[in-house]
């Protein structure tokens, strides 16, 4: 298997995608009505202050300058300073990345495990009301809205049976008695790295309601495809020729068919992380949980181009790397990918 | 060849009675309606007939391979004094492969496609040859490992595979239709089998490759003293390669003979019609067909199934279904047209089978 020029390919196609996404993001959030300038520089600024502010930030150049000057200073790894707080965007965005990917990789690794099982065991017990339980309840997470899904959750393990919290990421209390220090940014990582139990507990405490609400897409999603995928494996010649042969019937399941089925489930995987990391927009925001989604939001708000452009550019690489990374679990689970 | 003591040996597997029942929008299809034949010790037996007659669905119930849900099987498989219809799924498993192995007609997507051959064929070995391997390792002192390997390498070249170190890391993909076909036939004689049945087992190769892949059956096969279910739709194939023939139509056996016998006597008016149908070359006479179509399953005609089709038809076709009539000691038939006991006669027909045969 000849991984250097696949990735190389990869790469070449994340740059060009990243371009073209960088230019729509640019255009399309730079033609939306509203003073940038005045925007950065607060309320109750003179008229002149705010022509000083668009000279400074440049806005008086035409569009397509702006545009390659942000692409020149991009290249340096210079994402622009946000409008907003006036701080560094790329800043920003590695404070508040691990925070969100800490929530969707819990949430996307739990719906791999328990798609891939609860499809296994749908597919195994096929026609059963074990499999028809399983299909409503996948078709159902698969439907119900997310936001819609999270407010329910508060609603029940909240209001009514009070086991997790509404909101947050971290007790206020705890926050000044075992204050998280920052090493990676993944606070449950960093709370065991430091040894601070107590944060860990509780940061995984409040993780449960946001991880359940984006679980549901992609665990419904998992579960269907795995399903489907193994059942038309198990109609093939070589289960039939397998099983003539005397193999047991759970290694024909366990190791010839779900070996077997798991490549689409892979793609499917590789698709649910970016879907789960825009879904954790609505999440964070119901959940108060202080990751990109929540930044996101407030900076569509206000109109905050460099942080739009910055979170775009990430979600891209996201997806990609994402995307990259499945097909390589592909080609090694099966040999028939080119 | 087997003719002379087909007669005197007990067969190695006797199927009787066979039907088979499936669910279908339009109520329940009986595939099988009572199929009934043995194989003897060391014989070539062709099960020829059209496609969708049955052929594959007796083959897999013989192996309880059909699909679980909704399937009905009745009747009596005995391999070797044992009735496996009255096995469980579970008990059936030391008999598939190790005793009765099988081979299907695409090679290709009979092979696992993201396990290497040798990972497929080492499992096999280590299921069926705990014993060989032992001796094995003894013999040449080495590792069990190294032992497998060793099996395998014997039973590759023994189907004229070469370069096997190679094909033991090969995937089903990376390898032609005839060699994945060697290779399932390496895999199914492994633990030489009593009986192999060959669904087709050649139809999807090259005609060239195919009479490799015949002459090596035969002779494997003669030299484990296995006994082959050849099933096939190629009636030149089962003329070279089989010993006896039966001919099937509609889920049930309608001829059973010598090879000899059934292409220069066939006796049912079904098998005059498939003979006179092969192409011959320099005959310079027009391809003949059965006019018709086979019957729809799930509403058979009433009595002989093939009455709708049948040039001789009588009276009595459409009502019951006719019985086997012995030709002689190895010939039967279920044909009104033979036999004792008729229970009509057609008017305008004689008794004497028409068509292809004048006796």
């Amino acid at each position: 298997m000849s991984l250097v020029p696949f990735l190389s390919r990869r790469l070449i196609g994340l740059a060009v995608m990243l371009v073209a996404l960088s230019a729509l993001v640019f255009f399309f959030s730079r033609s939306i009505p509203g003073d940038v300038a005045a925007m950065y520089i607060g309320g109750m600024a003179k008229p002149e202050q705010i022509e000083r502010a668009r000279q400074e930030l440049g806005l008086d150049q035409p569009l397509t300058l702006q545009y390659v000057k942000y692409m020149k200073k991009l290249l340096s790894g210079d994402l622009g300073i946000s409008l907003r707080t006036h701080r560094p965007v790329f800043q920003d965005l590695l404070e508040k990345i691990p925070m969100s990917m800490e929530v969707v990789l819990w949430a996307i690794a739990l719906a791999m495990v328990l798609g891939i099982g609860f499809g296994g065991l749908a597919a195994l017990r096929q026609g059963t009301w074990i499999d028809e339980g399983i299909k409503w309840l996948s078709s159902a997470a698969v439907s119900i809205p997310i936001f819609f899904l999270a407010l329910l959750l508060q609603l029940i393990f909240f209001n009514l049976l009070g086991w997790f919290p509404l909101q947050g990421r971290i007790d206020t209390f705890l926050e000044f008695s075992n204050p998280l220090e920052l090493v990676t940014g993944f606070s449950l990582i960093d709370s065991l790295l430091t040894g601070n139990h107590a944060a860990f507990f509780n940061v995984a405490w409040h993780m449960v309601l946001p991880v359940l609400s984006l679980i549901a897409y992609p665990l419904g999603l998992i579960t269907r495809l795995t399903r489907s995928s193994l059942l038309e494996v198990m109609s093939q010649d070589y289960i039939l020729a397998a099983r003539a042969s005397g193999i047991r019937e759970s290694v024909l399941f366990f190791r010839y068919g779900l070996r077997n089925a798991l490549s689409p489930v892979l793609t499917v995987v590789g698709l649910s992380v970016a879907l789960t990391l825009l879904a954790t927009f609505y999440v964070e925001i119901i959940f108060n949980w202080p990751g990109i989604g929540y930044y996101a939001l407030t900076a569509i708000l206000s109109l905050d181009y460099p942080v739009l452009m910055g979170v775009t550019l990430m979600i891209g690489t996201v997806y990609v790397v994402a995307n990259t990374s499945m097909d390589i679990l592909r080609r090694i689970v099966d040999p028939r990918i080119k | 060849m087997m003719k002379s003591n087909t007669s005197v040996s007990q067969p190695v597997l006797r199927v009787r009675n066979l039907k088979v029942d499936f669910p279908s929008s339009r109520g329940r299809v009986r595939i099988l309606e009572g199929v009934n034949f043995s194989l003897y010790p060391g014989e070539i037996l062709a099960l020829v007939g059209e496609t969708g007659c049955g052929k594959s669905v007796t083959a897999k119930s013989i192996l309880n391979l059909l699909p679980r849900s909704g399937v009905h099987r009745h009747g009596e498989v005995f391999l070797d004094g044992c009735d496996l219809m009255k096995l469980s799924n579970a008990a059936m498993r030391p008999f598939r492969g190790r005793r009765i192995a099988m081979i299907f007609q695409n090679p290709q997507s009979s092979i696992n496609p993201v396990f290497t051959l040798g990972e497929q064929i080492f499992r096999l070995i280590r299921m069926y040859l705990s014993d060989e391997i032992k001796a094995v390792q003894q013999r040449l002192n080495i590792s069990g490992r190294a032992a497998v390997g060793q099996i395998a390498k014997e039973r590759f070249e023994e189907v004229g595979l070469t370069d096997v170190e190679r094909l033991l890391k090969s995937y089903a993909h990376q390898i032609s239709g005839g060699m994945a076909q060697r290779y399932r036939i390496a895999t199914a004689l492994l633990s030489s089998p009593e009986v192999l049945i060959a669904d087709e087992a050649t139809s999807a190769l090259d005609v060239t490759v195919q009479s490799h892949i015949l002459k090596l059956l035969r002779s494997l096969c003669r030299r484990k003293g296995t006994s082959i279910v050849f099933i096939t739709h190629d009636l030149g194939i089962a003329a070279q390669m089989c010993d006896r023939v039966a001919v099937m139509y509609s889920g049930r056996i309608v001829e059973t003979a010598p090879t000899l016998s059934i292409f220069e006597a066939p006796r049912h008016p079904y098998t005059q019609g498939l003979l006179a149908a092969v192409p011959r070359l320099g005959s310079g006479k027009r391809l003949a067909n059965i006019p018709g179509m086979i019957p729809d399953l799930a509403n058979p005609p009433a009595g002989c199934r093939f009455h709708p089709r049948c040039p001789q038809v009588m009276a009595c076709c459409k009502e019951e279904k006719p019985p086997q009539q012995d030709i002689d000691e190895q010939h039967q038939v279920a044909c009104y047209l033979y036999g004792e006991h008729v229970p009509c006669l057609p008017t305008g027909h004689s008794r004497q089978p028409q068509g292809a045969i004048v006796e």
